[in-house]
């Protein structure tokens, strides 16, 4: 994934929104970040609806950090209609939950998820973990070229 | 009866014994006293001579099954009794003419104490019947009972889930927060802090991450506690090895040795895994100051040849006998967390899910000599 590929933040938790900013820098992750605050942004901002309808100023992710428990859309609900999008359905979607629950886990997965992260106590650790995100998924994977 | 003399003096000699006799002029009559429920019958050949049985006929025909009147067929002949009303069930006593009042009077005491039998079988099967049927109905009740119970406990674990469903997601959010801005504040604002400021800052933060912690062990103890247990054949030895690659801090803190051979038990391999990492983590956890960690694991066969133990030794601290029973409970814990970091849930998951396995768990120790704990559970065949 280029640096300048965008990452799509699904949150609604505006401190957990700040907690990955600041991670994200810490780890020094330069790509450009976008929130939706809900399911259903999330799916508006795929296809280019509502406030989302500029697609220059909202460009397609190349990475997507995906809550479980989100208003208005479930985060599983989300990752079934990427999933279901002829054109969106490469692209990376890493859950990043508070949830260790064995069914989410599992529904997750079964519907197609690329990675699952558990959100950290501490500070420290949600650095080491966007480290580690930067390291694998931006550096090191190597993308369908054909994907968005 | 044809004379009406004869009758009345076989109703004079009957009232003797204080048998309460009625002198019937045809069969007609007989039958409207034997509707009203007279115990027996004494008839005379003459009377079915003379008389159109039919309405008898009916009558006997008509009988429940308990019932079976008797009747008594006075006679000259055996043939006498051969005009009556045909059936199988037909309950005659034929006694020959000349009657003797002394046979007459025990034929008509037998018969009426073999219809109060009939009486009393009567009785007994309508108890008999009536209390089938408030049987039926307090079954039905109690199945009605058990069906509303049965919903009312899986709402209640639908709720608990959806509990620790709401626990897991929105109980951890507001203490990540707590710790996160407590470590931003510092991270940003530390240098225009005194080191007091500082250090309760950090206090904050790691109080936070301690509760996290907390929340965590808990939903791991419910998990353990509520879900289906499917047990499988699983390796001892692999989950143990699993363990040990999983948790490089475990390699790094103590020297374990694995001492085979390892048996093949009935297990959860999520359950026994959690125990085995929960042991595992106490025995580097409750290290002696300046002592480097030991943990041996082996396993033996228990005396019923049916189980396996598996022991997890440790050379650490070690454990007063009078807490064996303490630290297996939930939130049991010997320590102040100041001294030793953990939520006194750990042992309690582990008791927990080897008794969900069907096994057992426990300890040996004294304080100073480390601590035996072991496992044990149904062996594979």
């Amino acid at each position: 994934m280029t640096p300048d590929a965008p990452i799509l933040l699904v949150e609604d938790n505006e401190d957990d929104v700040f907690f990955m900013k600041r991670a994200m820098k810490a780890a020094q992750i330069t790509n450009p970040l976008f929130v939706a605050v809900d399911g259903q942004e999330a799916v508006d901002y795929f296809s280019g609806m509502g406030r989302f309808s500029e697609r220059s100023a909202f460009p397609l992710p190349g990475l997507v950090f995906l809550d479980l428990k989100l208003p208005k859309k479930r985060g599983l609900d989300v990752l079934e209609w990427i999933r279901n999008q002829r054109e969106f359905r490469r692209v990376v979607v890493v859950i990043l939950t508070s949830s260790q629950e064995p069914n989410d886990l599992r529904q997750a997965y079964a519907i197609g998820v690329n990675s699952y992260l558990v959100k950290p106590a501490r500070t420290s650790e949600l650095e080491a973990l966007m480290r580690a995100v930067k390291n694998y998924w931006i550096e090191f994977n190597v993308f369908d070229p054909g994907q968005a | 009866m044809p004379t009406r003399k004869d009758a009345e003096r076989t109703a004079a000699a009957l009232a003797e014994p204080k048998i309460k006799c009625f002198v019937c002029a045809n069969i007609a009559e007989l039958c409207g006293e034997m509707e009203r429920g007279a115990g027996a019958a004494i008839l005379t050949e003459e009377a079915i001579d003379a008389d159109k049985t039919d309405c008898l006929g009916k009558v006997l025909q008509q009988e429940p099954a308990w019932s079976n009147f008797p009747l008594i067929v006075l006679a000259q002949e055996r043939r006498g009794a051969r005009r009556l009303p045909a059936s199988k069930m037909l309950n005659t006593t034929l006694v020959e003419k000349p009657v003797r009042i002394a046979t007459l009077r025990s034929v008509v005491a037998a018969s009426l104490r073999h219809r109060r039998h009939q009486y009393e079988v009567h009785d007994m099967l309508q108890e008999l019947t009536r209390a089938r049927e408030a049987l039926a109905e307090s079954n039905q009740e109690l199945e009605h009972k058990v069906h509303e119970r049965t919903e009312k406990l899986q709402e209640t674990v639908r709720e608990l889930e959806a509990f620790s469903y709401s626990i897991s997601h929105d109980l951890r959010s507001p203490l990540r927060s707590m710790e996160g801005y407590a470590q931003a504040v510092l991270d940003d604002y530390g240098d225009r802090l005194d080191e007091n400021g500082r250090r309760m800052l950090r206090r904050i933060a790691s109080s936070a991450a301690r509760l996290d912690l907390l929340v965590q062990d808990v939903l791991a103890y419910s998990r353990v506690a509520k879900g289906e247990v499917r047990l499988e054949k699983v390796s001892v030895g692999k989950i143990v090895r699993e363990v040990i690659e999983t948790y490089p801090k475990l390699r790094e803190q103590a020297r374990i040795t694995v001492e085979e051979p390892m048996p093949e038990v009935r297990a959860h391999p999520g359950y026994l895994m959690q125990c085995v990492s929960n042991l595992l983590g106490n025995g580097v956890k409750f290290s002696q100051p300046g002592v480097e960690p030991e943990i041996r694991i082996w396993a033996e066969d228990e005396r019923d040849g049916e189980r396996s133990r598996v022991w997890f030794e440790d050379n650490g601290i070690g454990i007063a006998p009078e807490h064996f029973k303490e630290i297996f409970e939930i939130f049991g814990r010997v320590h102040s967390s100041q001294h030793y970091e953990g939520t006194g849930i750990g042992l309690a998951i582990v008791r927990k899910a080897v008794e969900r396995m069907g096994g057992s768990t426990g300890v040996n120790s004294e304080i100073g000599k480390g601590a035996k704990f072991w496992l044990s559970l149904q062996k594979s065949a």
